[in-house]
């Protein structure tokens, strides 16, 4: 007789299918695509100062949208993020303004507060017991409450160089250090998440919780630290939010949580947790960039942006879920 | 019965889950290298049992000795430090990460680059397809894909793998048998006779007493919490164990 193969050994030779190229590729070659059509539509989108601008405006939501992608691989959400960008960035200007502290301390300060804002959330999550969507929904409404009640009645500009200088600085006049920033926080996210634990056991929580406990994975510590970072980078971008345009107003980050989130789930994050692709984030976030900057190019009016985005939405997502399921 | 020394003695434990006492003064006793078979209906006790051992639920009473030391089980570290493994019937795995991913999870190797301490992953790869090749006999191509992509048997090649890749004194498995066709189910049998002959010792709770008796050296049998029944397969009788678990004298059963 004939040896016998076990069954477990004869794998299917998988095809690297077109879904698999779309998955990996697919905010990239949405980029592209979008790119032709906005050729056709409006060549100015091309010109080198509005692909500066695009990426200007893109690199404070590639920085937020690092940090859901590691919520999100959590199994986790995060909708307070808009907020925590408000009341970090109120908390720093009011420094700023109002006290002797030297300008430059804001920004550690800043951040500081952020992660702790972000940390509130954790813990609220991890020892409250309470669900994600409803602990950030929560402290989203109770965040914009407190810059409200801080600032809701003026807004602040004119701030000192030192403090705005990161969201403001171009290098040579032209290029705003913003968008090496953003560069440099996705270079490292990817590090975190390919070579670090903290990336791992992220991944395996949202994965499968039972199975990461079970590894010996201290589950709360990471679901904390995930929130916490959220916070620093949320409080990060607020300095380029603020610097950007030399102000700062009490509506900083309305809406927010929905082009972050957006973001990350068109980069192919999977929203129920487990795979996170930070590359796939910032491509992402550049794309609602340049959804948004193209509805002002094309000189559509300002709401039109929303619809462009949902149906973006939509597409991405639709694509993710047809190759799940040839898989 | 051997004079070996057991690898794990559980004396007398109790588990209260508020007013419910889930287990009542239980007994266990295992020897390296030994296959006990856990059988009984739901409820009986076997899952709070095994929860115990993993450290999922602390005893409310009862001692536990390993290796002949009085030890405590707080929480699944201190479980995995005395080296129990439980493979569940989900197998324990994280199927969104890939075969290397797993079989690491939670002691990944590390390199300094720069001086920061990083995972390294190529060697992580590596050493799984070795390992996995040479120890398990499995010859996974697709190591690098995630392990939802695996059929069911070489997840469950994985999973054991990854416990004899740690050396563990103990492995327990819930019900690995449950959504395997024929050919896996073999297939299991061979990898825990392959434990037993590294030494380890197995905790294998099955519904199916074919299966039981296919690969166990003792039987234990738990009804309403408490030991009903505890014996050596071969002086076991299959009808007796079911009369035990149902909780009908075997004469008037039969």
């Amino acid at each position: 007789m004939e040896e016998q193969h076990p069954a477990s050994e004869i794998v299917a030779k998988r095809e690297k299918s077109l879904g698999y190229y779309v998955g990996v590729m697919g905010p990239f070659l949405a980029i592209i695509i979008f790119s032709i059509i906005m050729a056709v539509l409006a060549p100015r989108f091309f010109l080198p100062q509005n692909m500066i601008n695009i990426f200007y405006s893109a690199s404070i939501f590639i920085i937020m949208a690092v940090g859901m992608t590691f919520v999100i691989t959590g199994a986790g959400i995060d909708l307070s993020v808009g907020s925590q960008l408000a009341l970090s960035g109120v908390l720093m200007c009011f420094i700023c303004k109002f006290t002797n502290i030297p300008p430059i301390l804001a920004i550690p300060i800043g951040l500081a507060i952020g992660t702790l804002l972000g940390t509130i959330n954790g813990l609220i999550v991890v020892k409250l017991r309470l669900p994600e969507f409803i602990a950030t929904l929560a402290t989203m409404i109770g965040y914009r409450g407190i810059v409200l009640i801080l600032a809701g009645g003026f807004s602040m500009t004119r701030f000192p160089t030192e403090f705005i200088f990161i969201g403001r600085y171009r290098l040579f006049d032209v290029f705003p250090i913003a968008i090496l920033l953003a560069i440099l926080v996705v270079v490292v996210g990817y590090i975190m998440y390919r070579y670090s634990k903290y990336g791992r056991y992220t991944a395996a929580m949202g994965g499968d919780k039972e199975a990461a406990v079970l590894a010996g994975i201290n589950v709360d510590k990471y679901k904390i630290l995930n929130f916490a970072l959220m916070g620093f980078l949320a409080a990060l971008a607020s300095l380029i939010t603020i610097g950007r345009l030399d102000a700062f107003h009490a509506t900083y980050g309305v809406y927010m949580e929905i082009d972050v989130i957006a973001a990350v789930i068109i980069g192919g994050t999977a929203l129920y947790g487990g795979v996170g692709k930070i590359w796939g984030s910032f491509a992402g976030a550049v794309l609602m960039a340049m959804v948004t900057n193209g509805v002002t190019i094309l000189r559509l009016p300002y709401f039109y942006q929303y619809v462009a985005v949902a149906v973006v939405i939509i597409i991405s997502v639709a694509l993710y879920t047809l190759r799940a399921k040839r898989e | 019965m051997s004079n070996q020394k057991p690898l794990l003695e559980m004396k007398n434990i109790i588990k209260d889950f508020g007013g419910l006492r889930a287990l009542d003064n239980v007994d266990l006793s295992i020897n390296p290298g030994e296959v006990l078979g856990l059988v009984g209906e739901n409820a009986a006790g076997k899952s709070t049992l095994i929860k115990i051992l993993t450290g999922v639920y602390s005893k409310t009473g009862g001692d536990i000795i390993w290796e002949g030391q009085k030890v405590e089980i707080n929480n699944r570290a201190d479980s995995l430090n005395l080296g129990i493994d439980a493979i569940y019937q989900n197998l324990g795995l994280v199927e969104t990460l890939n075969v290397p991913e797993n079989l690491f999870l939670g002691k990944e190797l590390d390199k300094k680059v720069l001086g920061i301490s990083v995972l390294d992953n190529k060697k992580m790869e590596q050493e799984s397809r070795r390992f996995i090749k040479e120890i398990i006999g499995l010859d996974i191509k697709n190591l690098n894909d995630p392990v939802i992509n695996l059929s069911g048997g070489q997840r469950q090649s994985v999973a054991i793998g990854r416990a004899i890749y740690w050396d563990a004194k103990m492995v327990i498995m819930d019900e690995p048998t449950a959504s395997l066709g024929v050919e896996e189910v073999f297939k299991t049998f061979e990898i825990i006779r392959n434990l037993k002959k590294n030494n380890t010792a197995v905790i294998f709770i099955c519904h199916n007493l074919e299966h039981i008796f296919e690969v166990v050296d003792k039987i234990m049998v738990l009804r309403a919490g408490k030991r009903v029944g505890f014996s050596d397969v071969n002086e076991a009788d299959k009808q007796e164990i079911v009369s035990l678990m149902v909780g009908m004298d075997a004469k008037t059963a039969s």
